[in-house]
C-alpha cells in the first residue's frame, strides 16, 4: 500500500473502530473495542518501518476548494515516531479500558470516545500544516472536556471539565493567533522553518507558545491537569499523561526551527520552572492520580527543556519513555481504585498486597519515571541533562526536578506498600472502600468483611486491566534502548550520555530518595522492595523470603543512622511544597474560576438581551403567524358553495381588473 | 346568417343559468350540470366571435372540438366522483359534506 493509504488508515480505523463500538449490542463492546484498538497498531507500525526507511509522503487537499488553505496528513520522522506512540498507548489504553468498564452502563460510550480521541490524536501528530492540525486541535480540546465530565456522578468531574476546557480553550486562542499572523505574513499554513519578520513573527512565537503551554499545563497554566483527574483513569492514562497534554510538546518540537531564538529559550525556562513546581506540587498532594498529574506537568517541563536546549529527538524521546512509564502507573492506579473505590493515599494503603501484579508494574513505571537505571526514562532524561549542560540554570532545575520525581513517586510507593495497612488501617481502608462501593453503584461485588478487623473489602479487578499495565511497563523497560533509532528516525544524532549527566541523574535520584521520609526513608524503601519482590516472586516463597529478611536489615540499620538533617529538610520541601500547592489551589484556580465567572456573567448578560429583544421578536412573529394561521382555517369552511362563490367572486374581480386597464 | 349580438345574447343567458346552477343548487349532480352550462355559453361566444373576425380560419372548428372533449372529460369524471361520494355517504347534498371544514 502506498504511504498516503497508510496515512489516512492511521486515522480512519479508530474512528471506523469507534462508531462500531457505539453500535455494537454491549455484550460484544469489549471485543470490537479491542480489536479496533489493536488494529489501529497495524498503519502505524507501518508508517514507522516507512520512516524508518527514510521515506517522506504527503497526501492532502484544498479545504473547500480554497487555494493556500491545504488539509492533509504527511508522514516523515517525527510524525511516524508520535503515531508509534500514540497508537500504542491507545491500543494498550483502550485494552484495559474495556476492563475498567465492564460494568458501567455507559461503558460503550467512554470506549468510543476514547477510540475516537485516538483517531483525532493521529490526526494532529500526522497532520501537514497548521490548518490540519488546528482542526485535530480542537477536537482533541473537545474531547478531553467530555471525556473528564465523563463521571458525572461525582461533583468534582464536571467542575474538572469546566477548568480544563476554559484553560486549554484560553491557551488555544495562542494557536489561532499564530495561524493568523502565520496567514497574514506568507499567505501559506504550510508548515514553515521561517519566521515572518517583525511583530507577525512574534505573535505566531507567543501564540504557538500559549498554547503549547496550555495543553503541557505548564507553568503559569498547570492547575487544569488536577482537575482533570475528575476523569475515569483510563482517560488520565491517554489523555492526560501520555498523549494529549503531549501535544504541547509536539508542537514545539514541529516548528522548532520556527521558532528558534528567544521563543525556544523562553519555553526552555518556562519547562524548567514546570518541573521544578510540578514537583512541589505532586509532593504536596494527597491523592494518587493528583501526584501522577503534578509529575506529568513536571516531566512535561523537562520535555521543554529538551527541546530548547537538545532539539526534538531529546524532548520526543522524553516523551515517548514517559507515556509509557506514566501510562504504566496510571493503569495501575485504575486498578488499585477497582480494588478500593478511591485514589485518595490513605485509602490505597497497603493496597500492593492485595494486588501484586498491579504494584509490580506500578513500581516499575514509578522506578522508571525516577530515572532508576536501566529503565527507559533513566536515558532520556539522561539525554535531557545532558543537554540542558549548556544552561547551567536549566541544568540545576532539571536537576532538581529529578531529585523531586524520586522523592513525590516514592512517597506514594511507599504508601502503596505498606505492610501494616490490614491491622492499623482496616478500618480506614474499609471506609474507602465503602465509599468506593457506593460510588460504583450496582453491580459491583464485594465481599463483607466480618469482625472488627475486617479485611479491606475486595471488588473484582478484571484481569485485562493488570495485564495491559504489565505489557506497558514491559515496553517501558524496552523503550531505553531506543534512544539510538529513535534519534535516527528524527534524523538527529543519538543521545548523549556523559558522565557528568549520569552521575547528577544517579545523584539527584538518591537525593530524592533520601530526602523523601525522614530517617525512615530507606527502611520504607527496603518494604517497597519487599513488597515488590513479593509480587514478583510470589511462587518461589523462600526468595521472597530472603528479599524480605534483606529488607528487614536495611531497615534496622537505617532506623539506627537516624539522621536529623533529611529530616529538616524533609519538613522544609513538604512545608514548601505545601505552600506552592495552596498557591497553586488558591490563586491560579481563583483566577481561573474568576475567567470562569466573567464568562457566566457575560452569558447571562447575552441571555436577558436574547430574552428581551430577540427572543420578543421571534416570539412576536410566530404569534402573528400563529393568528393568521388560524384566521386563514375559518375560511376553510368545506362547504362547497362557498368555495364556488369565492371562486366566481374572484374570476369576477379578475375580469373587472382586465376591463379596468383595457378601458385606460 | 345570425348576427353576433344575438350569438352574444344567447351566450350569456346560458352562462347566467349555468352561474345560477352552480352557486344556487345544492345537489352536486346540478352543480356539475351549471358547469356544462357555463362552459357551452363560452364554446357559443367562441364560435361567435370566430364566425365574425375569421370566418376563413379552421382553427376555431378545432378550438371547440377541444372545448367540448374537455366538457366530456369533466362531467365523467364528475359524476364519477358524485357517485363515489353518495357510495360512500349516501348523499349528493353539498351542504352534508363538510369533510374539509378548517
Amino acid at each position: 500500500m502506498s504511504p498516503a493509504a497508510w496515512l489516512w488508515l492511521a486515522v480512519a480505523l479508530p474512528l471506523v473502530g469507534g462508531l462500531g463500538v457505539r453500535l455494537a449490542p454491549r455484550r460484544l463492546m469489549a471485543p470490537v473495542a479491542a480489536g479496533a484498538a489493536a488494529i489501529t497498531l497495524l498503519p502505524a507500525s507501518a508508517l514507522v518501518a516507512l520512516a524508518a526507511r527514510g521515506e517522506t509522503a504527503a497526501s492532502g487537499g484544498r479545504w473547500l476548494g480554497s487555494a493556500g488553505l491545504e488539509v492533509g496528513l504527511r508522514l516523515d520522522g517525527l510524525s511516524a515516531a508520535m503515531a508509534g506512540i500514540v497508537a500504542l498507548t491507545g491500543a494498550v489504553v483502550v485494552v484495559y479500558a474495556t476492563g475498567y468498564f465492564e460494568e458501567h452502563p455507559r461503558g460503550r460510550s467512554a470506549l468510543a470516545g476514547l477510540l475516537a480521541f485516538v483517531a483525532a490524536m493521529q490526526a494532529l501528530v500526522l497532520a501537514d500544516g497548521f490548518l490540519m492540525l488546528l482542526i485535530a486541535w480542537e477536537i482533541v480540546g473537545a474531547l478531553s472536556a467530555r471525556l473528564i465530565a465523563f463521571g458525572r456522578e461525582r461533583p468534582d468531574a464536571p467542575a474538572g471539565a469546566v477548568r480544563a476546557f476554559l484553560t486549554t480553550r484560553a491557551a488555544d486562542t495562542g494557536l489561532y493567533l499564530a495561524v493568523f499572523a502565520l496567514w497574514a505574513a506568507t499567505g501559506s499554513l504550510a508548515f514553515t522553518a521561517d519566521r515572518p519578520d517583525g511583530a507577525l513573527g512574534a505573535l505566531v512565537a507567543s501564540g504557538l507558545l500559549l498554547a503549547a503551554i496550555g495543553k503541557s499545563a505548564q507553568v503559569p497554566l498547570q492547575s487544569w491537569l488536577a482537575g482533570a483527574m475528575a476523569g475515569p483513569t483510563p482517560v488520565s492514562a491517554l489523555l492526560h499523561s501520555a498523549t494529549m497534554v503531549a501535544a504541547g510538546v509536539y508542537l514545539l518540537a514541529r516548528n522548532e526551527a520556527l521558532l528558534a531564538g528567544w521563543p525556544l529559550e523562553l519555553a526552555g525556562w518556562i519547562g524548567a520552572s514546570t518541573a521544578v513546581l510540578g514537583a512541589l506540587i505532586a509532593l504536596g498532594e494527597r491523592d494518587l492520580k493528583r501526584v501522577l498529574a503534578g509529575s506529568t506537568s513536571s516531566q512535561l517541563g523537562l520535555m521543554l527543556v529538551g527541546v530548547a536546549a537538545g532539539g526534538p529527538a531529546v524532548a520526543v524521546f522524553h516523551l515517548a519513555a514517559h507515556a509509557a512509564g506514566k501510562a504504566t502507573m496510571f493503569l495501575a492506579a485504575g486498578a488499585f481504585q477497582h480494588a478500593r473505590g478511591s485514589t485518595d493515599l490513605e485509602d490505597l494503603r497497603g493496597v500492593a498486597r492485595a494486588q501484586p501484579a498491579a504494584f509490580a508494574a506500578f513500581a516499575l513505571g514509578a522506578a522508571s519515571i525516577a530515572a532508576v537505571p536501566p529503565l527507559a526514562a533513566f536515558w532520556s532524561k539522561d539525554a535531557i541533562v545532558a543537554a540542558a549542560e549548556t544552561n547551567p540554570a536549566w541544568l540545576v532545575l532539571v536537576l532538581l526536578a529529578g531529585a523531586g520525581s524520586a522523592a513525590y513517586l516514592l512517597r506514594p510507593a511507599l504508601v502503596l506498600a505498606d505492610r501494616g495497612a490490614i491491622t492499623v488501617g482496616g478500618s480506614r481502608a474499609g471506609a474507602g472502600a465503602e465509599r468506593g462501593a457506593r460510588q460504583a453503584g450496582a453491580g459491583a461485588e464485594r465481599r463483607e468483611g466480618q469482625g472488627a478487623d475486617a479485611a479491606p473489602v475486595q471488588r473484582r479487578v478484571p484481569p485485562v486491566m493488570v495485564g495491559a499495565a504489565a505489557v506497558l511497563a514491559g515496553a517501558g523497560v524496552l523503550l531505553g534502548a531506543l534512544g539510538a533509532p529513535l534519534a535516527g528516525l528524527l534524523g538527529a544524532p543519538a543521545p548523549e550520555t556523559t558522565l557528568v549527566s549520569v552521575a547528577g541523574s544517579l545523584l539527584a535520584l538518591v537525593a530524592g530518595a533520601v530526602v523523601v521520609r525522614r530517617p525512615r526513608a530507606l527502611a520504607a524503601l527496603g518494604h517497597a522492595g519487599t513488597a515488590v519482590g513479593a509480587g514478583l516472586l510470589r511462587g518461589a516463597d523462600a526468595a521472597g523470603g530472603a528479599v524480605r529478611l534483606g529488607a528487614r536489615g536495611v531497615a534496622a540499620v537505617d532506623e539506627r543512622v537516624a539522621v536529623r538533617l533529611p529530616d529538616a529538610l524533609a519538613r522544609g520541601a513538604a512545608a514548601l511544597s505545601r505552600g506552592v500547592d495552596r498557591a497553586d489551589r488558591g490563586g491560579l484556580d481563583a483566577a481561573v474560576d474568576g475567567v470562569g465567572r466573567g464568562g457566566l456573567l457575560a452569558a447571562s448578560a447575552s441571555d436577558r438581551v436574547e430574552r428581551g429583544g430577540i427572543d420578543a421578536a421571534v416570539d412576536g412573529l410566530a404569534r402573528a403567524v400563529g393568528r393568521g394561521g388560524r384566521g386563514a382555517s375559518a375560511a376553510q369552511t368545506g362547504k362547497l358553495h362557498e368555495y364556488l362563490r369565492d371562486a366566481v367572486l374572484g374570476a369576477a374581480a379578475i375580469a373587472l381588473l382586465i376591463a379596468l386597464t383595457a378601458i385606460t | 346568417m345570425i348576427s353576433l349580438p344575438v350569438v352574444l345574447a344567447a351566450g350569456a343567458v346560458m352562462f347566467g343559468i349555468g352561474l345560477y346552477g352552480v352557486l344556487g343548487q345544492t345537489n352536486a349532480v346540478m352543480v356539475i350540470m351549471g358547469v356544462e352550462l357555463m362552459l357551452g355559453a363560452g364554446m357559443l361566444n367562441v364560435v361567435g366571435f370566430l364566425r365574425y373576425a375569421h370566418p376563413d380560419a379552421a382553427s376555431g372548428t378545432f378550438f371547440v372540438l377541444v372545448i367540448m372533449t374537455l366538457m366530456a372529460v369533466e362531467a365523467t369524471v364528475g359524476f364519477a366522483l358524485v357517485v363515489a361520494t353518495f357510495r360512500h355517504s349516501r348523499t349528493a347534498e353539498l351542504d352534508d359534506l363538510t369533510e374539509l371544514s378548517g
